[in-house]
């Protein structure tokens, strides 16, 4: 079999690449600034993760709502920071990465969150121009395409989740 | 949050066919968000099923929030996904969903809870099975199992975040 982009839309044993860059980057939209089509695949309307972030000053992302989550402000750095290792990993070999410094943001000014969010669009910038023009794509590109939605999306979940959760007291009643 | 593996993320071209490299990243993405850890997204020992393991049906019956369902409807909605959008690949089943029904879970009992983890777990394996044995792929498939790992992730994101607040709850609720 062979990856021949001349192949037809329908189903074939061998998917032309851009069959798999249009659903990859259609996950990628998705997942960071919005889906472009009527429908969805896996996240409602204005709900991607800069739809989300917009909605969201540096007071919020500072708040911890428990000891056992990091702040909002925290989580964007992770996710920014797991875009940077993948990218460099895929470009010029795996280094160690300090996960567990990825983590450690906590309260943010006004300056500080806007540095956060421009960074990730930049770094996201990055992985959508690799996804549009990578020629050629072997498991580690594609299971690192698939992974960039899966992990993305898993701290937008628990990013919306902590935002449903910051309407409760700061200040649980204690027995 | 992540222990990524080396051996996963970086490599030279192969001349391993396109569909047969989508099926094996999808199924091991699948099977990470469900059931172990492959070094891709998660930290060890935090995969839906992992998660579910440790949460009991009074636990599940709770609302963390006034937005959101409870834990037993995250997994009621998860699964109801899965068969959607099985039904959508595998017979080409595109008829609308009630996507708002799958959320109308309250309370559970302890047997209710069982059968909503184990009705998400045979879902899961028929999508496994069903990914696993495909060899053809064109956009809508792909998009389809991406999409797949990605709502999985989301609601695990969101089940684990709110395991984290169910704490500051539960003497408000236990004085309800």
């Amino acid at each position: 079999m062979s990856d021949d982009p001349t192949t037809t839309a329908t189903a074939t044993p061998a998917i032309p690449v851009e069959e798999f860059r249009a659903a990859l980057l259609t996950m990628l939209d998705e997942a960071f600034s919005g889906a472009t089509a009527p429908s969805t695949f896996f996240t409602d309307k204005g709900t991607s993760l800069f739809e989300t972030l917009d909605g969201i000053d540096a007071a919020t992302a500072s708040r911890r709502f428990s000891e056992r989550a990091s702040n909002i402000a925290a989580q964007v750095n992770h996710i920014r920071f797991y875009l940077d290792v993948l990218m460099e990993g895929l470009r010029s070999g795996w280094k160690p990465a300090d996960w567990p410094g990825s983590w450690e943001v906590d309260a943010v000014s006004d300056a500080e969150w806007q540095e956060l969010v421009d960074r990730l669009k930049a770094s996201y910038a990055e992985v959508r121009t690799f996804a549009e023009t990578n020629p050629a794509w072997n498991g580690d590109y594609v299971g690192g395409g698939i992974a960039i939605v899966a992990h993305t999306a898993y701290h937008l979940g628990e990013i919306r989740s902590s935002l449903a959760a910051l309407q409760v007291p700061e200040t649980p009643t204690q027995d | 949050m992540t222990e990524m593996d080396a051996n996963e993320v970086a490599g030279a071209v192969s001349s391993e066919p396109l569909g047969d490299v989508i099926r094996t990243e999808a199924l091991d993405l699948l099977e990470e968000v469900f059931v172990t850890h492959h070094g891709y997204i998660l930290d060890r020992g935090t995969s839906l099923f992992d998660t579910l393991a440790g949460i009991d049906s009074e636990t599940a019956s709770l609302r963390y929030s006034p937005h959101c369902g409870t834990l037993a409807a995250q997994v009621n909605h998860t699964r109801f996904y899965l068969d959607v959008v099985l039904r959508a690949m595998r017979d080409g089943d595109t008829t609308r969903a009630d996507w708002d029904s799958s959320w109308e879970v309250e309370a559970v009992s302890t047997a209710e809870w069982t059968a909503l983890v184990a009705g998400l777990r045979a879902s899961y394996e028929a999508v496994h099975a069903f990914i696993g044995s495909r060899d053809r792929w064109n956009e809508a498939s792909v998009g389809d199992a991406m999409a797949i790992v990605a709502h999985s992730a989301y609601h695990l994101g969101e089940i684990r975040q709110a395991l984290a607040v169910i704490p500051l709850l539960r003497p408000a609720n236990a004085d309800a």
